[in-house]
């Protein structure tokens, strides 16, 4: 739909869009790189080495961290973009007044409240009612917090859904489940995976919420890292982002090549 | 939806397979600060036990003390001196067993019956260490002999002090630049700390410990308020970093040995223990955190040019208090002083 | 429309039931413990009392004495403000970051969601320790800088505001552009061929024709950076050299140093009342109800 046309382009956008984006991989590229350093200290170059990668896999609490991460990143993802997108449809439908305006500040309330006050009460919540689940207790509160912020671009993007779409389908005589599948999902489809990034990046960064909540043994790699106070960022936790960054990549282009093949 | 499914699939599975921590003879859940996880020796406990060592990390005492009250089920744990008698009062540690108590008697005397635990009721000393001036001599051409340097510089200097952010470390070493005595309830005292910190704040570039080796290793830093063993780790990386002693004192503090009350393997705990405080272990332990260990005997197998360095030594006949726990009154004191620094 | 029971509330259950359960009862747990007294080093014992909600506004300095004191205020004001900055930045880069993308032909504009999106599964930790290997004196910056001749002397790009503003800016830019660009990419973009058929220049298509239409998604994009950021610390403290209390440092503070749970309860409660009342002024302002 959208044309690359004169009049909707607008000068200097283009510029600003390429500066940006260096802007956002210079520092990449500096965790990459210096993950190569053979300096235990992250800043001084000394010369070329893989060897932190092989200690990486070596250390098991920091491989364990790392997979923890990403494990509760994906669920938390999946099901957070779930109830997110089931909320965000179901609020279009006809809802009672009273549960409409509930839902809405129950929606908004996890971004309002600093991330040490859900944490705090997270864990003691938690405790009180003797919820042991291991990694589980971090899934729950990530899935949690991830909600709003896969919410928020779908729902921006449901907004621009026209009911007379729906209409239409169902004079075709399609079912609702139908018309779901074949006429919303797709049109929604930039607003779910928009949402699912934004959640996926909030699980993957979180760590003081984490750190509260994770029992012995479900440590992830943020609260790792962050608990590395002293020492600071060793060329060990640079590898590790490499590595993590490629398994991100990899995950991500095959949903998107699995995606283009299914051209809907 | 397939893509969904898939990857739910694969998600849950995961879990399911996941690692699950349950109570297991074979297992020992540490709990302790960055510098001191020491894979090599924590690998070699491993072989010689058989018990699996799982290592968490934390940033601070005070994150130990909420996860240790939110139920962490940590079998061992490394708290700084001062919290001991806080986590003892909460119920939050075990008493040693007898035996282990003993090991008290082979302490050095910096480190025997420290005044938070004289008994070693609760704790056994690991390491112990100061607190005094890592100097960038690069990049300060005086010599510095006095926390007054540290504290009052010239008008007009450029920002390049470095102050760690743990208040009671700051207060105590306050307390020391104005001859004063840790903890004192006094309001005069506190107006005093205020006024040396809140002038000392134009110059001062950075308040924090995070990643602070690095950054006096990176001649971000001419003068750092620093631990002992993180100013030794930063001399290594840059010989032109020198730990100086100031005249006036410098802060002790000692980090132990605490086997939590929730813990679950108290008997892997003790056998953890035993391990790291025979002589040669406690030796490799502290070359690889570059702090003192806490028993002489340890100190002595130690290769020389660590064993003489300077950040291993403390000058004699210096004022070196052992840093101690505040009553509460003081604590909240010294954090208004702190929020008024950093306004 | 068939009258059985309502698909819709199906839809919302689980939300109602995850965040009922998970999120709205340990909220309940700290309200109560800001009704609740101290309990050093931390958690809460009965009498409850209203001390916390006082310690706000009141403290006792050194001799004794009950003062007004607006140190907490102030760090609340100084948070929002750097919020507010945050989010201008931000959009500032953000809208034409989501408006390039959105003009992206139909095959590429995936490609482009995700190169914008990557660095961010490095987690931030690492990538703002990178902004201070590029800012710091003995930097990428300044090394290139004096390299090149441009300059003599080493700038400091660090450990100061402007290294805070690229810090937030680098942590919040993705939750601006992925809303926008969510909304834009649906956008009639026939309208703006009509508007230039009626003579309109680009910018005020843009102003009146663009802009409207992206609203919902740039009111999005504003509250997920904005409301984030307001309790944000990472880049005041290590960019900023930590020289600021912010509101997240305070709070954290409380709940650990100082070991004062009713009072950083009291100190969340509060905040969490200043963003809603500011919420609320926006939405009758209009164009809020957007959201949510």
């Amino acid at each position: 739909m959208a044309a690359a046309a004169s009049p909707a382009k607008i000068p200097g956008v283009a510029t600003t869009a390429y500066l940006a984006l260096a802007f956002l991989y210079i520092p990449i590229l500096i965790v990459i790189i210096f993950s190569f350093n053979a300096n235990s200290l992250i800043t001084v170059w000394k010369g070329f080495t893989t060897d932190w990668y092989l200690k990486a896999f070596q250390n098991d609490d920091l491989r364990r961290a790392t997979i923890n991460s990403l494990v509760v990143a994906v669920s938390a993802t999946v099901l957070s973009t779930l109830i997110a997108l089931m909320a965000a449809i179901g609020m279009r439908g006809k809802v009672p007044r009273a549960v409409g305006q509930s839902s809405s500040f129950l929606m908004t309330l996890p971004l309002l409240i600093p991330e040490i006050v859900i944490a705090i009460a997270t864990m003691s919540f938690f405790f009180i009612i003797g919820l042991d689940l291991g990694l589980g207790n971090v899934l729950i509160a990530h899935t949690v917090f991830c909600i709003p912020f896969a919410y928020s671009p779908i729902r921006a993007r449901i907004e621009t859904l026209q009911p007379s779409l729906f209409e239409a389908a169902a004079d075709l005589y399609a079912t609702p489940w139908q018309s779901f599948r074949r006429v919303t999902l797709p049109l929604m489809l930039p607003g779910i995976t928009s949402g699912a990034m934004l959640a996926f990046i909030t699980s993957l960064d979180d760590f003081i919420i984490t750190q509260m909540v994770a029992p012995p043994g479900a440590m992830t790699l943020p609260v790792y890292i962050y608990s590395m106070v002293r020492k600071g960022i060793t060329p060990e936790i640079n590898a590790v982002s490499s590595i993590l960054l490629v398994i991100s990549i990899i995950l991500v282009v095959s949903s998107y090549v699995i995606n283009q093949r299914k051209a809907v | 939806m397939k893509i969904k499914s898939f990857v739910l699939a694969i998600s849950l599975a995961a879990l399911l397979s996941g690692p699950v921590y349950a109570a297991n003879d074979k297992k020992l859940f540490i709990y302790t600060w960055d510098t001191y996880k020491n894979d090599d020796l924590f690998k070699k406990f491993e072989d010689e036990t058989g018990i699996d060592v799982v290592t968490d990390i934390y940033s601070s005492n005070d994150a130990l003390i909420a996860k240790l009250k939110a139920g962490g089920a940590y079998d061992v744990v490394m708290p700084s001196g001062p919290y001991i008698p806080l986590l003892a009062s909460e119920t939050l540690l075990q008493p040693l067993p007898a035996d282990l108590q003993a090991y008290g008697e082979k302490m050095a005397a910096t480190v025997k019956n420290p005044g938070f635990d004289p008994k070693n009721e609760h704790s056994l000393p690991l390491f112990w260490g100061t607190t005094g001036i890592a100097v960038n001599t690069k990049l300060v051409k005086e010599d510095i002999t006095s926390w007054d340097q540290f504290f009052t510089r010239p008008d007009g200097e450029k920002k390049s002090l470095g102050v760690l952010d743990d208040t009671g470390t700051v207060m105590d070493v306050a307390a020391l630049a104005l001859g004063k005595p840790y903890c004192e309830d006094s309001a005069d005292t506190y107006k005093a700390i205020q006024a040396l910190l809140i002038k000392q704040k134009p110059f001062v570039k950075v308040y924090g410990a995070t990643g602070y080796v690095e950054r006096m290793a990176a001649n971000d830093i001419a003068m750092q308020m620093a631990w002992s063993g993180d100013a030794y780790l930063a001399r290594q990386q840059n010989k032109d970093i020198k730990y100086v002693y100031p005249k006036e004192g410098v802060e002790v503090w000692i980090d132990n040995l605490a086997i939590p009350s929730t813990s679950k393997n108290p008997e892997n705990a003790k056998k953890f223990i035993e391990f790291v405080l025979k002589p040669e272990n406690l030796a490799a332990y502290a070359e690889f955190s570059g702090y003192v260990p806490s028993m002489d005997a340890a100190k002595d197998l130690m290769p020389a040019e660590i064993k003489d360095a300077p950040e291993f030594n403390v000058p004699a006949g210096l004022n070196a208090p052992v840093s101690t726990t505040c009553a509460p009154k003081v604590v909240k004191n010294q954090q208004k002083i702190w929020e008024r620094v950093l306004k | 429309m068939r009258d059985v029971k309502n698909p819709a509330l199906w839809l919302l259950s689980p939300f109602l039931a995850v965040m009922g359960v998970f999120f709205a009862a340990p909220l309940l747990l700290v309200v109560g413990y800001s009704f609740m007294t101290q309990h050093y080093p931390g958690g809460v014992e009965f009498p409850l009392t209203l001390d916390a909600y006082i310690k706000i506004f009141y403290d006792t300095d050194f001799d004794g004495n009950r003062v007004f004191d607006a140190s907490f205020l102030m760090i609340c004001w100084k948070s929002l403000q750097l919020a507010g900055i945050c989010t201008i930045l931000c959009l500032l880069a953000g809208f034409p970051m989501a408006y390039f993308m959105a003009t992206r032909p139909a095959h590429q504009r995936n490609l482009w969601m995700m190169l914008v999106t990557i660095p961010f599964w490095t987690n931030l930790l690492i990538r703002t320790y990178s902004w201070m290997l590029i800012l710091r004196t003995d930097g990428l910056v300044n090394n290139a800088l004096i390299d090149a001749g441009l300059i003599k002397e080493p700038l400091e790009l660090l450990y100061n505001d402007f290294a805070v503003g690229v810090g937030l800016l680098y942590s919040y830019l993705p939750f601006m552009v992925l809303p926008i660009y969510a909304n834009l990419e649906r956008m009639d973009w026939r309208l703006i061929e009509a508007a230039s058929d009626l003579y309109a220049t680009r910018w005020q298509t843009l102003r009146k024709v663009t802009l409207p239409l992206t609203m919902p998604g740039i009111i999005a994009g504003c509250i997920l950076v904005f409301i984030p950021s307001i309790g944000s610390f990472l880049a005041p403290q290590l960019l900023g050299g930590g020289q600021q209390m912010m509101i997240g440092n305070k709070i954290e503070n409380l709940f650990g140093q100082a070991g004062d749970w009713p009072f950083g309860s009291a100190a969340s409660v509060a905040l969490m009342a200043i963003v809603m009342i500011g919420l609320m002024i926006m939405s009758r302002r209009g164009g809020l109800k957007e959201l949510v």
